[in-house]
């Protein structure tokens, strides 16, 4: 296995300790971390991989990979804030300006664990740009997908590349240079083909969900929403209806088993499934065309078939 | 194109059969989509072989 995750979650905490010194800040902090360690953290992952495929051997990798959890962290915090969604989360149960202020200060602390992960002054440099740069492609993303308006395909692969693909060509980029390479185009271009699959694979767990982050219910604008939205009019009127601001969204919560019959028969979840494996064939491709560690390659996969790195 | 293919297949039981029987006829479609779309064909009942990514 490239890292831990019990290791990187003491990472994680290990940074918080460190850094916030006022006792609810830290309390809290530990607090959304413990949570964050229940979930998926496949972006530290990522970052131990490349890091090792390039061979790298001097920096701290468990401390670069906790770095880049603890944004994504704080990433899927403000996230949750903005779409005031999940309300199970700990960080919506805590009055909204300490979960905004604990997220904010996560984003800072990410940044100085990640500086802390090499020692040379010159690749601290490369890493806090290559970082920022990424960070700021997704904040642009982000605002573009609150805004609710990509009415087209093309402007939803921009959101899409500026919000979630960055954020994984971030990680990666992480391991690569911190290996002592430079930045690599083809594991930036890889890394985004793997960033539009992943997001288009959530968009269609997201069409079929009936709570409060359903995108049909809250009526937002996806590449699915938009082939279902194209479909004839016996099929997807009413829908279509919906989205031009007809009707309540509890009107609409009561036609689940419409909504439903709709997807079936549209092949909205087919066409997202293949638009997403087509994405995700691409990173194959260019993953295969990379002069990198074939064993580490290999991790890459297993990993993201679900599995751990080793 | 894929979104016209893939509407065709959901309505038509006779054309999905022949697509899950290995006779696809997927006329307009790139052959990146046709690679694709045969991925998820023959792994609708299966786990898809990649994972979430995000929560």
């Amino acid at each position: 296995m490239s890292i831990v995750k019990e290791h990187v979650g003491t990472r994680m905490k290990q940074y918080a300790s460190e850094w916030f010194t006022a006792q609810p800040l830290l309390d809290v902090s530990l607090s959304f971390i413990e949570e964050k360690l229940g979930e998926t953290m496949m972006f530290g992952e990522l970052t131990a991989i490349h890091y090792h495929m390039f061979r790298g051997k001097d920096a701290d990798i468990e401390g670069a990979a906790a770095a880049v959890e603890l944004f994504i962290l704080a990433s899927d915090i403000l996230d949750d804030l903005e779409d005031g969604d999940a309300p199970s989360k700990p960080w919506m149960k805590a009055p909204m300006p300490i979960a905004l202020h604990v997220a904010t200060s996560l984003v800072t602390l990410s940044q100085q664990a990640l500086l802390l992960s090499a020692a040379d002054p010159a690749l601290r440099g490369e890493l806090a740009i290559m970082m920022n740069k990424q960070l700021l492609l997704s904040a642009n993303g982000q605002m573009l997908d609150l805004a609710n308006d990509t009415l087209t395909e093309e402007s939803y692969f921009q959101m899409v590349r500026s919000k979630s693909a960055s954020l994984l060509v971030m990680a990666c980029m992480a391991g690569v240079l911190l290996a002592g390479r430079p930045w690599n185009e083809t594991v930036a271009e890889y890394a985004a083909e793997l960033g539009i699959s992943a997001q288009i694979r959530n968009d269609c767990r997201d069409l079929l969900r009936w709570d409060e982050k359903s995108d049909f219910l809250n009526r937002k604008h996806t590449l699915l929403t938009m082939y279902l939205l194209e479909g004839p009019d016996e099929q997807v009127g009413w829908i279509r209806d919906y989205y031009n601001g007809s009707g309540s969204q509890n009107d609409a919560t009561g036609k689940k088993e419409l909504f439903l019959q709709a997807c079936e028969q549209s092949g909205v979840i087919l066409y997202g499934s293949v638009v997403s494996r087509m994405h995700y064939n691409r990173f194959q491709e260019l993953l295969a065309e990379l002069q990198a560690d074939a064993v580490w390659k290999d991790k890459l996969l297993h990993l993201l078939a679900g599995g751990q790195s080793a | 194109m894929l979104k016209d293919t893939i509407r065709q297949l959901v309505s038509s039981t006779e054309k999905m059969s022949l697509a899950l029987g290995g006779q696809p006829q997927f006329a307009g479609v790139s052959a990146a989509e046709h690679k694709a779309l045969l991925n998820e064909m023959n792994n609708k009942h299966e786990k898809n072989g990649y994972a979430f990514i995000w929560n």
